[in-house]
């Protein structure tokens, strides 16, 4: 298939065909490029999100997410089905987020440009200024957190995930979720306190 | 300082904080009634909760422009691959024959009768050369009498036909005795080619040396110049009489 025919169909959300996660996985395994392709349309935003609430670039955030879907389709056979493929290509993206700010080693850099989704940037500009400064101090303070702390904070508050999914999400025990949300909540929302001056 | 019960409190906001109100337990719903602190931190978490929704409303979409470096990244992979697989029995066979190599190398038996090394047949000669002359010394120092204590060193050396021992398997000779020091003071000029001959790890047959007249040759000279204090000058010797 023409690359640009397929790129125009990916963009615009027109699959070639509707068909079950497993069978586009099956054929993925196959080497089928047009399968993989509907897995990146349905599943990139989720995995972009994610990566970017944790490293706060885009630019990082958009090449973490190829690296992640790279490594997913290497490691399509290691795939046992045991959790959603939402749940897999979201954790190979966050922990290539993790160790990313670690290796940084450095707070993320905000740029003040980059476009603000739901399509209203346009309309006002004292509300998208004052979206910008909402937007630069919970970064603030999520960039104040320890990188696994964000990573429970991203999962739960912004991409909805249960416990048990964050759970298979970052390797570790529902347990371990439970005391990192609490701690990451708790870290977040007097850093929120001190950035708002208590009245958002 | 808060309070135990409010600790616990604390925990239920953080994690319930999604539905606050019919999320939580009874009991801590009763004490948030009662406790102005639980309130205030009820509030707080649920600004926290507000402002991090907002945030995440704001995130952008991913890129759809993303697929084209993707896609060709995953193809080039692909492509790669086969190449790989085909590059690497040759590699390990590579390895495998280089390592069968260096083992052969490493476990070949040593034959005797081929040639030796050229340290090996210097040590080998020079152990010959000690044995004849430590013959020739106990026969002219202990004439008539049986060499007991050489026997066992001679015993020891090694035949000519053997390969030359290793330096593990050397029996020690005994330390007690070095006379060649005084020997090679005495006499530089027979016995300073023959030290440069032997080898320092070889002392089990050195020739065994008459020692005492190496002592008074090795002892300071005795013209030695005397003081002028103590000579007797002549005329001093006339006055006593007993001097010419």
């Amino acid at each position: 298939m023409d690359a640009q025919v397929w790129e125009w169909r990916v963009a615009t959300g027109e699959h070639p065909r509707q068909e079950g996660e497993q069978q586009l996985i099956e054929r993925c395994r196959a080497g089928d490029m047009e399968a993989f392709g509907t897995l990146w349309q349905q599943h990139r935003t989720a995995v972009f999100r994610s990566i970017l609430g944790i490293v706060g670039n885009p630019q990082d955030a958009e090449d973490l997410t190829q690296d992640a879907f790279l490594r997913a389709y290497r490691a399509l056979d290691s795939f046992r089905g045991e959790a959603q493929l939402r749940t897999w290509l979201i954790r190979i993206g966050v922990h290539l987020a993790i160790d990313h700010v670690k290796r940084k080693k450095a707070h993320p850099e905000v740029s003040l440009d980059w476009d603000v989704g739901g399509g209203y940037a346009d309309i006002d500009p004292h509300a998208a200024a004052e979206r910008n400064e909402l937007r630069e101090t919970v970064r603030k303070a999520i960039d104040a957190l320890p990188p696994h702390h964000r990573a429970v904070i991203v999962l739960r508050d912004m991409e909805g995930m249960d416990y048990s999914e964050m759970a298979q999400a970052l390797g570790c025990s529902v347990g371990s979720v439970k005391l990192r949300l609490f701690r990451a909540r708790r870290l977040l929302k007097q850093r929120l306190e001190v950035l708002l001056g208590g009245s958002p | 300082m808060k309070r135990l019960l409010c600790r616990w409190v604390e925990y239920y906001l953080a994690l319930s904080v999604d539905d606050i109100e019919t999320g939580l337990p009874a009991w801590v719903r009763r004490h948030l009634q009662s406790c102005a602190r639980c309130q205030a931190e009820a509030g707080a978490y649920r600004r926290a909760r507000e402002a991090v929704h907002q945030y995440a409303q704001l995130l952008p979409d991913a890129p759809s422009k993303g697929w084209q470096p993707l896609q060709v990244r995953a193809e080039m992979k692909q492509r790669v691959f086969p190449l790989q697989v085909a590059l690497a029995p040759v590699a390990v066979a590579a390895v495998a024959l280089t390592g069968f190599v260096l083992w052969q190398r490493a476990s070949a038996p040593v034959d005797d009768r081929a040639p030796q090394s050229q340290v090996a047949q210097s040590i080998h000669l020079s152990q010959q050369e000690v044995a004849e002359q430590g013959r020739k010394a106990v026969g002219s120092a202990t004439k008539g009498t049986k060499p007991k204590q050489n026997l066992p060193a001679q015993q020891v050396l090694p035949e000519p036909s053997k390969p030359a021992p290793s330096l593990r398997q050397t029996p020690s000779a005994p330390v007690h005795r070095s006379p060649r020091r005084i020997l090679v003071a005495a006499q530089p000029a027979e016995t300073a080619p023959e030290a440069e001959s032997q080898p320092v790890a070889q002392p089990q047959s050195e020739p065994e040396v008459p020692v005492q007249p190496v002592l008074v040759e090795a002892s300071p000279p005795v013209t030695r110049d005397i003081p002028e204090a103590f000579v007797v000058q002549p005329a001093y010797a006339a006055a006593a009489g007993g001097v010419e």
